[in-house]
């Protein structure tokens, strides 16, 4: 049993790694752009408009109130568009950023809002443009929300890797539910869940550690 | 340097439009201090924000520097604020830079080198005595010191006007006076043209030449600051230089203060300067046949020198109050007459 454990989990815990390395990568890249133009085309945003604004709300709130499974599901042609498979550890990295996505894209935009506005008004009254808004004063001032929020961010993506791997994604939640659950094999589902939890508690740490050390308040 | 001409501007809420300046007219010249004085509410902060347009006026032009702002393109108009600095009550300093980085801050959005941006830095700190702070982080400033480096940031593009928003309200009394002192120093050594806004009359006295009175969206009283603190006009103006009003001075007085009436003892506002205090009332008494009560009396600071204002009743006929009033205008006392009470067996007619 112990032998199959340490075959197993290894790489149960790369395809996890890979899995959740991209999908909070993508997130990273398109979530935060995200949540600054929710923040810049508000009604009394940098740069309003109004209609982009509540088109790209309306999506974002779309795609979070799927359940992750049916979104998994439902996204399949654009997967294969994407990775050439439906299925697999690659397969499942699109439905993961795709729910990713909005989700940092709401969390960095309450982020922003919390920059006080007089910031902004003083950028303005220097002369600054909407992009240098956001370049100098929003995205550095919200710096250590936006740790916590891609925190938050990759510790769900982890969680939603497990429903992931329920239809053959692999992973740790993978391991767990067809090993430990299905096969009644208590010591390789509770392995699984302690490896869970050490890595959740590892990348909650070191995030709450870098948003501290990022916020000179 | 700055010119406002028939300003309007009106919020549209969901109920009901806000009119918060309704035709403001205001001319201020190049060099000098400028405060403007208001209640909460008044108008004062929407009035400074429409000189840089934060604010846009929903009419009315502004000019500075001999450029009609409201007429600019964008571009035009980012350019024309970096010659318009601005501080605020809270400072709106960036938590995320150090001192230096938040001084750089204006030239940096200008796009000048990092090294001009270093070299122009260090003096602005100096001038506002903060030189070893400068790799502090703002959270680690007190208000005063957080001010400081507002003043070096606003100053950091070399403007030619500092708008002044509440500056020192966040602040205790001994670091506002060193805040506007600064402010003067500012003012002396580049020769900025000063806007402040304020609710305190203790400031405009300290440092402003000139003062505007901002009540319900208008201009109610302007002027040089000893003119309008001698001899206050508007009914708010008069609280604001802490006078009783005529419902207060009736109750101090035990009789009815009539305001236009014409007959009985006359109720003076007497300004006068230092020099002028001791002998102004004495003289009265000995040169002519009246008695003199004191209402109330104050002797304030105005841009430096003293300055005293005395409310007096004189108890004499018309003629004496006459000639009374013709002596006191040829020593250089300034007297605004605040009304009359009829007294029954008091007065000498």
């Amino acid at each position: 049993m112990w032998n199959e454990l340490a075959s197993l989990l290894p790489e149960a815990l790369w395809e996890t790694a890979q899995m959740v390395t991209v999908s909070s990568l993508v997130a990273l890249a398109l979530g935060i752009p995200l949540g600054v133009v929710l923040v810049a085309t508000d009604r009394g945003g940098i740069a309003p408009n109004p209609a982009l604004s509540r088109v790209l709300g309306a999506i974002v709130n779309a795609t979070r109130s799927v359940p992750f499974i049916i979104l998994m599901v439902a996204i399949i042609p654009f997967t294969r568009l994407i990775a050439q498979t439906s299925i697999g550890t690659t397969a499942a990295m699109v439905p993961l950023s795709i729910a990713a996505i909005p989700f940092l894209g709401r969390l960095v935009e309450a982020a922003i809002r919390e920059v006080p506005r007089t910031l902004i008004e003083a950028a303005r009254a220097m002369g600054a443009s909407p992009l240098q808004i956001v370049v100098k004063v929003l995205l550095p001032e919200a710096r250590p929300g936006i740790v916590a929020a891609f925190t938050i961010t990759v510790i769900s993506s982890i969680g939603y890797s497990a429903i992931a791997g329920a239809i053959g994604a692999g992973g740790l939640g993978a391991l767990g539910i067809q090993y430990g659950y299905e096969r009644f094999d208590t010591p390789v589902m509770v392995a699984t869940v302690v490896v869970l939890i050490a890595i959740v508690q590892l990348i909650q740490f070191a995030g709450d550690r870098l948003a501290r050390r990022l916020g000179h308040r | 340097m700055i010119e406002l001409v028939g300003l309007h501007k009106t919020y549209r809420g969901p109920g009901e439009n806000v009119e918060a300046l309704r035709g403001v007219d205001l001319r201020v010249e190049r060099g000098e201090i400028f405060g403007v004085i208001g209640r909460s509410g008044a108008g004062k902060s929407t009035l400074l924000r429409c000189i840089n347009l934060l604010e846009r006026p929903t009419a009315g032009t502004v000019r500075v520097a001999g450029v009609d702002l409201t007429a600019l393109a964008p571009a035009a108009l980012r350019e024309a604020r970096r010659g318009i600095g601005m501080i605020f009550q809270h400072f709106a300093l960036l938590s995320s830079r150090t001192v230096r980085e938040n001084v750089g801050l204006p030239l940096e959005l200008a796009g000048r080198p990092r090294a001009e941006i270093a070299s122009a830095v260090d003096p602005l700190l100096e001038f506002v005595g903060l030189e070893a702070m400068r790799d502090r982080y703002p959270a680690q400033l007190s208000g005063g010191q957080a001010q400081r480096v507002g003043i070096a940031r606003a100053l950091a593009a070399r403007p030619g006007v500092l708008l002044c928003d509440e500056a020192t309200s966040a602040l205790d009394p001994e670091t506002t006076a060193s805040i506007l002192a600064l402010l003067r120093d500012v003012n002396r050594t580049f020769g900025t043209t000063i806007v402040l806004i304020t609710h305190e009359m203790g400031v405009i006295k300290e440092v402003c030449d000139r003062v505007a009175v901002i009540d319900g969206g208008r201009i109610v009283e302007s002027g040089r600051v000893r003119d309008v603190f001698l001899a206050p006009r508007a009914a708010i103006t008069r609280t604001f230089v802490g006078e009783p009003d005529a419902a207060e001075l009736s109750v101090m007085l035990g009789a009815e203060l009539d305001e236009r009436g014409s007959g009985g003892n006359a109720v003076w506002r007497l300004g006068f300067t230092e020099s002028a205090r001791e002998s102004v009332v004495t003289a009265l008494i000995r040169r002519f046949a009246l008695e003199l009560n004191i209402v109330s009396g104050a002797i304030e600071r105005v841009g430096g020198e003293p300055l005293g204002t005395l409310v007096v009743e004189l108890v004499a006929d018309a003629a004496t109050q006459a000639e009374a009033r013709r002596y006191l205008d040829s020593v250089g006392v300034r007297v605004d007459v605040l009304g009359y009470v009829e007294r029954t067996g008091k007065s000498l007619t």
